[in-house]
């Protein structure tokens, strides 16, 4: 296509696609949309798709782009609200927000709270225009391209994730990767899906569907972290009048921080999104683990780096958008909030995939303009809200802690209306704190426990497809680039080191 | 076990347990299979040993360590374990679990309120009933008006 | 409507339904609950969240949907089954579940064919065998032959049944495959775009594709030619025995009285054939179709007879 022609069509797309997210209907409810999205991220266990299983039914009435913006904006307002909750209180709002726990709470503790979240809420925003940006200009071609990741190249993906992971804790590295292989052994508890094989299931019909997400991330973060404190060295609740703005605003040091890491975020987070099925967790470790790479002072992450917080959020909304990417144009949904999206499309008569981009023009670029809307509209009602949420911290916490409690349990009951997965959240608190104790990081668990059964899946379907052959791995470029980049990322430290050394013992 | 390198010891040897049985328990339970068709035992006992020889590694480079240089004046003080305030935080989390289905959402608060707050034991009786109300009608409003989720304010078992 | 309203509008529905409206017939005391043992955003869920949105509005009773997924459905379904029979539970699942299932090799047997009383159907699952449209044959002798020629082809299975649902079929037609597991329609489609696996059965997800020309049907695995690709033939017209038949079906707990099972059963039997039920199923390429509760339960028996005697259990 010429280069002036793509710009005039893309130019009347977009203002077809303005003029639909901005008719008062569809802006009214894309503030709903991300307003519910943010409050319910905020409430640890809350997830996004109790909270778009829920609305469902309300959105039979509305036009069919009025409901998706509204669901979109749900989710992806749940991935900016769910980084309040692991900042304030440790306890990450989603899943993929546990890693903004690891640097966020300690800002929090240092009295940063308002600069972490209103970072947060700055790098969020570069995420997701960086993520719709690309939606925008690639979609068509990246939905083909996320075809030929098969399963040689997921394997190899999610190695490279699982390396990254085990350098995602501060302490020692064998522990990190111990604590990932842990976390793969609790993920391959219940029903194998190749054989249908139950395992160290132990005759509890719960655990056939392994043990749950939420509940164990709930309990190694957020219960431990509430155990810790309510005796521990808890620090003095914050005079609500010592919260100004000059509290909230970041310094020039941290603006400077900003850029570049939001940016390396939101490359991740636009990559790993747009493969159906990774989700926003594995972008938000890997953009974790790369800041720490490319730092000049590695030491600070852990205790406070801003880079630790904003990097992972930006990568983790970059993924929430371009994870409709394959679900719109490919008709694949990456995860069950999406496949609910793909139903509505479906109820309203909206067929997705290459040709909802030529029959329903108005629809698809009125979501993506809508997606700029309701990003803006979040950093507006986010940053002023940061003054609410630093005043969480000024709530004694004897009575804080009670109700975090109860803002967890609910949450992990309500996921499967399931009371075992309480039992889950209590078990894990015990295992947590031990960790805890121990001196065990608790963040490569939890993505040991997710990557570690899609592993063995993808590992497992590319030796039955080619029955046995172990080159399958690496006669495909996209494979063999993923084995040189792993291979890349635990080498470049130990050879560094070696150099390091060397050139000691030569001085000497 | 009050310094970092007991508790290093105590975690080496946990891994090196739990990897063993989980390891044994594959080989001894589930097929293993060959490449072309893997069974559903060889994954996790490879991760089984995998934790195993983590564990060791571990072990290792603490004795190691030890060895080199006297274990007791290294590192900062870790952290004492609280074991009260875990057992009372797990036990208020089983009152929740064990009362929100049959009872409903408003006693199972209750309940979570009542022994969550002896880990701090700070909390007069009222003001604590007083919280326990507040999340109820909180947790009313979200839930169940909002969300419209199926969990009941107030059951009666029958 | 706006949400406001909506708002408003369930919680006088609820208020009406609680104080109890007297009618002649049965009346729940309570919600009615339809627990769809599978994840929220699934076919099943979201066509059982479309059915319980109408049956709310025919009947002015509270129908919610309770998802309760886990063990591909055991964990729901088992629930159903010990739940009160007071006609305020039904389930809402297939019919591999009670036909297929119980006879597994690695069953638990706490779910048997008749274990729940069953209420009716809300359509077939438009189960179908897809391959991308670029692949070296058409039909499933086609098929064969590939495999005979090439080697193995790769199956990516979406279910344990489907794949002993295959198998039944491999033996008559003289298909020889290799299968993988995937975790749902989405992925094992996926892996067939893609051309990472030959071919894959699928319960509706692949209509899109099918129609802008991505992948084509081989064969339809109904008693009826999906019309979004009516050229192709159905399993029975290719000369071998459909498997599986598989429907979206209600179930409740055993013991109902008569009274409350016929209310229900005349509840679910309007909202099927409501216009919002018929509209949606075709936009996913199916009819709304309800065999009622005797229809089946006939279904059901004979489906598990057979498979029964092929598990050898």
């Amino acid at each position: 296509m010429e280069p002036a022609s793509f710009f005039s069509e893309l130019s009347s797309n977009l203002a077809v696609g303005l003029a639909t997210a901005l008719t008062l209907e569809n802006l009214a409810y894309c503030a709903l949309g991300v307003t519910l999205g943010t409050f319910l991220g905020a409430l640890p266990g809350i997830g996004v798709l109790i909270a778009m299983s829920m609305l469902f039914p309300v959105t039979f009435h509305l036009p069919a782009t009025a409901a998706i913006i509204m669901l979109g904006g749900i989710y992806y307002g749940t991935a900016y609200g769910g980084s309040i909750s692991s900042i304030l209180l440790n306890v990450p709002g989603t899943p993929a927000n546990a890693v903004a726990c690891l640097d966020g709470h300690p800002m929090a503790q240092q009295g940063r709270a308002g600069v972490a979240l209103s970072m947060t809420a700055v790098s969020s925003f570069i995420g997701a225009s960086v993520g719709i940006i690309i939606m925008m200009f690639f979609a068509p071609v990246i939905a083909e391209h996320a075809l030929d990741f098969g399963p040689a190249e997921y394997f190899m993906l999610i190695l490279l994730g699982l390396l990254a992971a085990s350098t995602v804790s501060g302490g020692s590295p064998l522990k990190g990767v111990a604590m990932v292989f842990f976390g793969i052994a609790l993920g391959l508890v219940g029903t194998d899906l190749n054989s249908g094989q139950l395992r160290y299931v132990f005759g509890i019909v719960e655990l056939r569907d392994g043990l749950g997400l939420l509940g164990i991330a709930m309990g190694v973060f957020g219960v431990t972290e509430i155990v810790a404190t309510i005796r521990g060295a808890r620090p003095e609740p914050v005079d609500s009048r010592s919260i100004t703005l000059k509290t909230m605003m970041p310094t020039r040091d941290d603006v400077a921080r900003l850029w570049m890491p939001s940016l390396r975020g939101a490359g991740i987070g636009s990559f790993i999104g747009a493969l159906p099925g990774t989700g926003s967790m594995i972008a938000s470790f890997m953009s974790y683990a790369v800041e720490r790479r490319v730092s000049r002072e590695p030491e600070r992450f852990g205790k406070g780096a801003l880079e630790g917080v904003i990097a992972p959020e930006a990568a983790n909304n970059a993924a929430d958008q371009t994870a409709f990417i394959p679900t719109l144009t490919l008709g694949i949904p990456g995860s069950p909030a999406l496949a609910l999206i793909l139903g509505i499309l479906l109820i309203h008569g909206v067929n997705p995939g290459p040709t909802m981009l030529s029959e329903r023009p108005d629809m698809f670029w009125g979501l993506v303009m809508s997606f700029w809307v309701g990003n803006i509209l979040l950093l507006i009602l986010n940053i002023p809200l940061i003054g609410v949420w630093v005043r969480v911290l000024s709530i004694p916490y004897r009575l804080l802690y009670p109700s975090i409690l109860f803002f967890v349990c609910i949450g992990a009951f309500s996921v499967n209306n399931a009371v075992f997965d309480l039992w889950t959240v209590a078990g894990f608190a015990v295992l947590g704190y031990c960790m805890r104790l121990l001196g065990l990081p608790a963040a490569p668990l939890i993505l040991g426990y997710v990557l570690g059964p899609m592993m063995e899946v993808q590992f497992r379907r590319t030796l039955i497809f080619s029955g046995g052959d172990f080159t399958a791995f690496v006669d495909r470029p996209i494979s063999l680039t993923l084995l040189f980049v792993s291979i890349a990322v635990v080498a470049a430290p130990a050879l560094l080191h070696l150099r390091g050394r060397l050139r000691r013992r030569a001085t000497t | 076990m009050q310094t970092q390198h007991g508790r290093d010891l105590v975690a080496g040897g946990a891994l090196v347990v739990f990897g063993a049985s989980f390891a044994g328990y594959a080989a001894t339970n589930f097929k293993l299979g060959s490449f072309a068709q893997m069974g559903p035992g060889m994954f996790p006992l490879v991760v089984g040993a995998t934790v195993v020889a983590l564990g060791t590694a571990l072990l290792l480079t603490t004795v190691l360590r030890t060895w080199q240089r006297s274990a007791a004046s290294e590192g900062p003080e870790p952290e004492r374990a609280d074991w009260r305030t875990l057992v009372i935080v797990v036990l208020s989390i089983a009152v929740f679990a064990l009362l929100v289905r049959r009872f409903g959402m408003a006693p199972a608060v209750v309940g979570l309120v009542l022994v969550s707050s002896f880990a701090s034991r700070e909390l007069p009786l009222p003001k604590m009933l007083a919280l326990a109300a507040g999340l109820a009608v909180m947790g009313w409003a979200i839930f169940i008006v909002m969300l419209g989720l199926p969990i009941k304010l107030l059951a009666w078992p029958l | 409507m706006t949400f406001r309203a909506m708002l408003f509008a369930a919680a006088v529905t609820m208020a009406a339904t609680l104080s109890g409206a007297s009618r002649a017939d049965w009346q729940p005391s309570g919600p009615i609950t339809i627990i769809v043992p599978f994840g929220a955003g699934g076919s099943t869920d979201i066509f059982g969240r479309v059915f319980a949105t109408e049956m709310q509005k025919q009947t002015g009773w509270t129908v919610l949907v309770e998802n309760r997924p886990g063990a591909g459905g055991l964990i729901g379904q088992i629930a159903v089954a010990n739940a009160k029979p007071d006609g305020q539970t039904l389930g809402l699942s297939s019919t591999s579940m009670f036909a297929v299932e119980p006879f597994m090799p690695d069953a638990s047997g706490e779910l048997q064919p008749d274990s729940v009383d069953f209420m009716g159907t809300l359509s077939v699952i438009p189960y179908a065998i897809v391959a991308g449209s670029k692949a070296p044959f058409d039909d499933l002798k086609g098929l064969a032959e590939y495999s005979k020629a090439k080697g193995p082809a790769k199956f990516s299975s979406t279910s344990a049944q489907l794949t002993l649902a295959m198998e039944q079929l491999a033996k008559e037609i003289g298909i020889k495959f290799v299968a993988a597991q995937t975790s749902g329609s989405g992925e094992s489609l996926q892996l067939v775009a893609g051309r990472h696996a030959d071919f894959t059965i699928s319960g509706g997800v692949h209509v899109p594709f099918v129609l802008d020309g991505r992948m084509k049907v081989l064969a339809h695995f109904m008693d009826e030619r999906g019309s979004y690709a009516a050229n192709a033939k159905t399993v029975d017209e290719q000369g071998a025995v459909l498997p599986l038949r598989n429907y979206f079906l209600f179930n409740a707990p055993k013991g109902l009285p008569a009274d409350v099972k016929a209310t229900l059963a005349k509840a679910i039997d309007n909202a099927v054939n409501s216009d919002a039920v018929r509209k949606y199923g075709e936009s996913i390429f199916v009819t709304a179709r309800n065999l009622g509760p005797e229809g089946s339960t006939k279904d059901v028996m004979e489906q598990a007879a057979v498979w029964k005697a092929r598990l050898g259990k």
